[in-house]
């Protein structure tokens, strides 16, 4: 290598190590929408006992769960039809607005998503988004009411 | 080295070289998509294989990224950058089924043209939080492929030196693309501590490794003052048999060599890609380029027959045990007499 | 947004089309011209040069056209 070269790439490599980092952080610190389970949900879940609400639609159809020994509430979620878009997030929201994420979908199929009450905006009423992450837009909404005790 | 092009040229250690890296990538991607599939049996064939390639494109290109500061720092490590650029080429592949599979899945569904589809799926172009990462895969994708597309030595030879380690030299900043296309992508998507831990490691262990061969890699170089005649440098002792010391006067780059008895002087920088000749070795009565093999005789720069590359070549005396060299250099492929080592300094 | 988008991928379009007719013939009768060391080299050395040829043909035209002129 050249001096000239070996001066060139110490700036690049200098100049990256504040940006890099910085961005990186920064990236972090502004996107924060930690999902509930998320990808980890154990697939083969056995469904809780006890069942405390439901709905469905065309598209998908919910059912929340609980059981008295363990802790949280159980969702399944059963996803019906090919939906055409690539990245289905499932979304915890409030009146159309994304609040939490709970996890992916892929091909149709069931799914079960782990959470505590305390997630849910509401208390009566589960509503749940199909998202595209990719497009960034609802793709479908579902209304759960809760049986309260 | 130049006489005739052939498409790929392999030899011995080239092979094994290759056959390493298919085996390493090999062993990868088994583990990678088990451990996928052991977590998420649910997952389609399109996903595994965007999410596989994808992390071997970038697992590849941290790879590529180390090795120059690696050499820097310990010569133990020249055999990795021998064969580089076939390290390169295979990231490039890795990442183009990514990037061809994303598209797929992900921008074919309508009816406007997938690579439009890309860039207005997402416009919040304005926003680090939404940020379109796909965009930022386009482009380092971009760069990756005219990378390995004049990864060949004729265009190293015909876009000259200059303009072909330019436009390698971006590939800083593709790296700083797919660093914050993959940071994006999970954060935005799941936020898996897993993934965003494994990358900040990459992030770190790179720009320290290039950090430290910037500024602590300068093993054996040392600047004497400009200005005079003859410039002393080292002592005999402080040359090994067969190889070079290397010293920067001025804006002279040289490689003194000690071999069978005689001392000689080039340039240290291959005609090549600029390599460092006097981190190499003598080999067959030959200074051999530790970068890609290429060769020069000691006392006159020029590159064995029928090979036609030349370098500098530079006068040298010896007073007692101290080397003395002259900076000023004789035009490329000039024979300068090496300088004969007396017997009892042998 | 959308317009300026479409405008420049089928500008890339166009610009890649351009490139792959000029890609044969230069890989063929141009690279041997700038560059004597290409003459008679191998089928798989010419089939290399034309992902490059594709992507940076307004410059070896260039170059193509000096190479002749001298």
């Amino acid at each position: 290598m050249t001096p000239s070269l070996r001066r060139r790439h110490r700036l690049i490599w200098v100049v990256s190590a504040f940006l890099l980092p910085i961005l990186f952080i920064a990236a972090l610190w502004v996107i924060p929408e930690p999902a509930i389970d998320g990808d980890f949900n154990p697939p083969t879940a056995r469904p809780y006992s006890e069942p405390i609400g439901q709905a469905s639609t065309e598209a998908f159809s919910g059912v929340l769960r609980r059981d008295g020994n363990l802790p949280g509430w159980q969702l399944e979620v059963q996803l019906k039809e090919h939906l055409a878009a690539a990245s289905i997030q499932l979304y915890l929201a409030e009146n159309g607005q994304r609040r939490r994420l709970l996890g992916h979908l892929q091909a149709p199929g069931s799914y079960f998503f782990h959470f505590f009450p305390e997630a849910a905006p509401s208390t009566d009423v589960l509503e749940l988004q199909l998202y595209d992450g990719i497009k960034r837009q609802a793709l479908k909404e579902l209304r759960l009411p809760i049986q309260g005790d | 080295m130049s006489t005739q092009y052939t498409a790929v040229i392999w030899n011995r250690e080239k092979k094994r070289y290759d056959r390493y890296l298919a085996g390493l990538i090999g062993l990868f991607l088994l583990a990678f998509c088990g451990l996928t599939l052991a977590l998420q049996p649910e997952i389609t064939a399109e996903t595994l294989i965007i999410r596989a390639t994808g992390t071997t494109a970038l697992l590849l290109l941290h790879l590529t990224l180390m090795i120059g500061p690696l050499c820097r720092i310990d010569p133990a490590f020249l055999p990795l950058l021998y064969n580089r650029r076939h390290l390169g080429v295979t990231t490039f592949f890795f990442g183009l089924i990514h990037g061809v599979f994303n598209l797929i899945q992900f921008h074919s569904l309508g009816n406007v043209n997938p690579l439009v589809s890309l860039f207005t799926a997402n416009v919040h172009y304005g926003s680090l939080s939404n940020f379109p990462f796909q965009v930022l895969g386009f482009g380092a994708l971009v760069i990756l492929f005219l990378m390995a597309a004049t990864s060949h030595d004729f265009w190293l030879k015909n876009l000259g030196p200059k303009a072909w380690k330019t436009l390698h030299m971006f590939v800083y900043l593709a790296y700083g693309l797919l660093v914050m296309h993959v940071l994006l992508g999970v954060a935005q998507a799941e936020h898996s501590p897993v993934a965003i831990g494994f990358l900040g490691m990459g992030v770190v262990t790179v720009i320290s490794l290039h950090l430290a061969a910037a500024f602590f890699g300068q093993r054996g170089q040392f600047t004497a003052a400009a200005g005079e005649d003859f410039v002393e440098v080292c002592g005999l002792a402080d040359i090994e048999d067969k190889r070079a010391k290397v010293c920067l006067i001025g804006k002279e780059n040289i490689a003194i060599f000690k071999y069978d008895g005689k001392l000689a002087a080039v340039s240290n920088i291959c005609k090549h890609q600029h390599g460092p000749l006097g981190e190499g070795k003598i080999v067959d009565g030959c200074i051999t380029c530790p970068w890609h093999g290429y060769q020069y005789l000691p006392e006159n720069g020029c590159s064995p027959p029928p090979f036609t590359e030349k370098v500098s070549t530079y006068e040298l005396k010896l007073v007692g045990d101290r080397i003395f060299v002259n900076p000023r250099p004789h035009p490329e492929g000039t024979r300068v007499e090496p300088v004969e080592i007396p017997r009892k300094h042998e | 947004m959308e317009s300026i988008i479409q405008s420049f991928v089928t500008f890339l379009g166009v610009y890649a089309a351009a490139g792959i007719v000029f890609a044969l013939p230069f890989s063929f009768w141009g690279a041997p011209r700038i560059d004597p060391a290409a003459k008679g080299s191998p089928l798989g050395f010419r089939l290399l040069l034309l992902p490059a040829a594709t992507a940076l043909w307004p410059l070896l035209l260039i170059k193509w056209i000096k190479a002749l002129q001298t």
